[in-house]
């Protein structure tokens, strides 16, 4: 990895939940630039909590690195314009009154001027089939095209990484198959926590098993799917 | 906060701001907080805007549900009152056809209760019946509210509407595994109401998570919005005078 560019580097980071649950264990690993990476691992792996740190939401013990810059609390706003947190369940992640407002929030956040943020959220509803949208309530729409405005509503800035959580949970195949090309047109680097094997096999080269908040096992995607006892003992 | 879709950019472009309805709204408020009970004429002013305020804004009729709170607490209050210790020197009124005394003091607080606070929730819900989420925001906004206030306000709203939302997922599932009966339905509607909390804070904590990603920093940014206007502003300005004088009259 050493002349590979990273987007995303993360060290030992281990990290306790209040209660004293250890949620991570000495976690590492590496996302290169433009990669798309799987976390993937059975239900209380730690994969949502993993993708908490590296937007900078949780801290642990260990050290993360985004975009070449050691994730500190100087330097949080700026890492977080550029890494894109999409929540498991939309009903978390939506709340302003209407979709232009939902996918504009980021936008507005950044200190766009009024035109600008017009012209992203256009170009990010348009990049996610929901041009025409605007007004709507964002809880009046299917479950597919809420998932659609979480993603607008981080792609709105530009952000050269995107954290998706359990990105297909819940949808029916179409809305699945729609999503899976939106994930295949965007260029940034996805690191996506599913386990939603198929999913993994069609948009991601490597993948990252997680197993009670440890690291047990990183490589080639289809490698490792094709390891079947290997998947039982993870639980998956 | 009902009707939130469809004419809303129309409404965004109207002349008249959120801001304005909502600096209203607290206006008579105030009114209605500050009346004397004992002012009949006063009280049918503001009782006449109320029902005025009704019919224009053509609040469906059941909404007046939202007084339900109101009248339970109301008959509390009377009840409370019935069993209050009387001294000799305390001025009474007696009860029509049940001639039991209460204290004549205790009386109109339970009177200045039930009108002021029928007319407040009456208000509030004639005036948040055109008015979106959308509308409470940018409102609130263009008041020039602290923005921590303001999304104080608005997400106590949104929390509402979860709280309600929640409730409803919850009573279904009761309903699906049998509606329990007797004193076993207060202890699955005691468990319940733990259940709620949990889930609500964990949605607190996680769309506290949404926000910060996204760059929240005590403001919730709307892109379009504009502060109240001095001619709106001079409005409530008049609106306040007359009504203080009203309620001095």
């Amino acid at each position: 990895m050493a002349d590979i560019a990273l987007d995303i580097e993360v060290e030992d980071l281990s990290f306790h939940y209040p209660d004293g649950t250890l949620a991570l264990e000495d976690v590492s690993l590496c996302v290169p630039r433009g990669g798309r990476t799987a976390l993937i691992g059975p239900n209380g792996a730690g994969k949502s909590t993993l993708m908490l740190h590296l937007n900078g939401l949780l801290r642990g013990e260990g050290t993360i690195e985004v975009l070449g810059q050691e994730l500190a609390e100087r330097n949080i706003g700026d890492i977080r314009r550029h890494v894109g947190l999409v929540f498991q369940s939309p009903d978390d992640q939506l709340f302003m009154p209407s979709v232009f407002d939902e996918v504009a929030f980021a936008a507005v956040n950044a200190g766009y001027d009024t035109e600008e943020v017009r012209r992203r959220v256009s170009k990010a509803l348009g990049t996610v089939g929901m041009s025409g949208h605007e007004d709507k309530h964002p809880t009046k729409l299917s479950l597919g095209q809420k998932k659609r405005i979480s993603i607008a509503s981080v792609l709105v800035t530009d952000n050269r990484i995107l954290l998706l959580d359990e990105p297909s949970a819940g949808l029916d195949p179409a809305g699945r198959r729609d999503l899976i090309a939106l994930f295949d047109s965007l260029n940034s680097t996805l690191i996506i926590a599913t386990h939603d094997l198929d999913l993994v096999r069609q948009l991601c080269p490597d993948a990252v098993v997680l197993k009670d908040g440890k690291v047990v096992r990183t490589g080639p995607t289809a490698e490792i799917l094709g390891d079947a006892e290997f998947l039982r003992s993870c639980g998956l | 906060m009902s009707r939130d879709t469809a004419s809303q950019q129309t409404k965004r472009e109207s002349s008249v701001s959120p801001s304005f309805w909502l600096g209203l709204l607290a206006v008579l408020i105030v009114a209605c907080s500050v009346v004397n009970v004992g002012q009949g004429r006063a009280i049918g002013i503001l009782s006449g805007i109320t029902v005025l305020a009704l019919i224009v804004t053509r609040t469906p009729l059941r909404r007046l549900s939202r007084l339900l709170p109101l009248v339970s607490f109301s008959i509390f209050c009377f009840l409370l009152l019935l069993i209050v210790p009387i001294d000799p020197d305390m001025e009474t009124v007696q009860l029509p056809y049940w001639g039991k005394r209460i204290p004549l003091q205790g009386s109109w607080f339970l009177l200045a209760l039930v009108v002021k606070s029928t007319l407040i929730v009456l208000l509030s819900t004639a005036f948040a019946e055109p008015l979106s989420q959308r509308d409470l925001l940018a409102g609130l906004t263009g008041l020039g509210l602290p923005p921590k206030l303001v999304s104080l306000c608005y997400l106590i709203v949104k929390g509402v509407h979860s709280l309600a939302a929640e409730i409803s997922r919850l009573v279904r599932a009761r309903d699906a595994r049998g509606r329990p009966r007797g004193l076993r339905a207060a202890k699955v509607a005691a468990a319940m109401a733990q259940v709620l909390m949990i889930r609500l804070g964990r949605r607190a904590e996680t769309q506290a998570f949404a926000l910060c990603a996204r760059g929240y920093a005590g403001r919730l940014a709307l892109s379009q919005w504009r502060y109240i206007s001095v001619l709106e502003v001079t409005a409530l300005g008049v609106c306040m005078v007359a009504l203080t004088w009203l309620t001095l009259l």
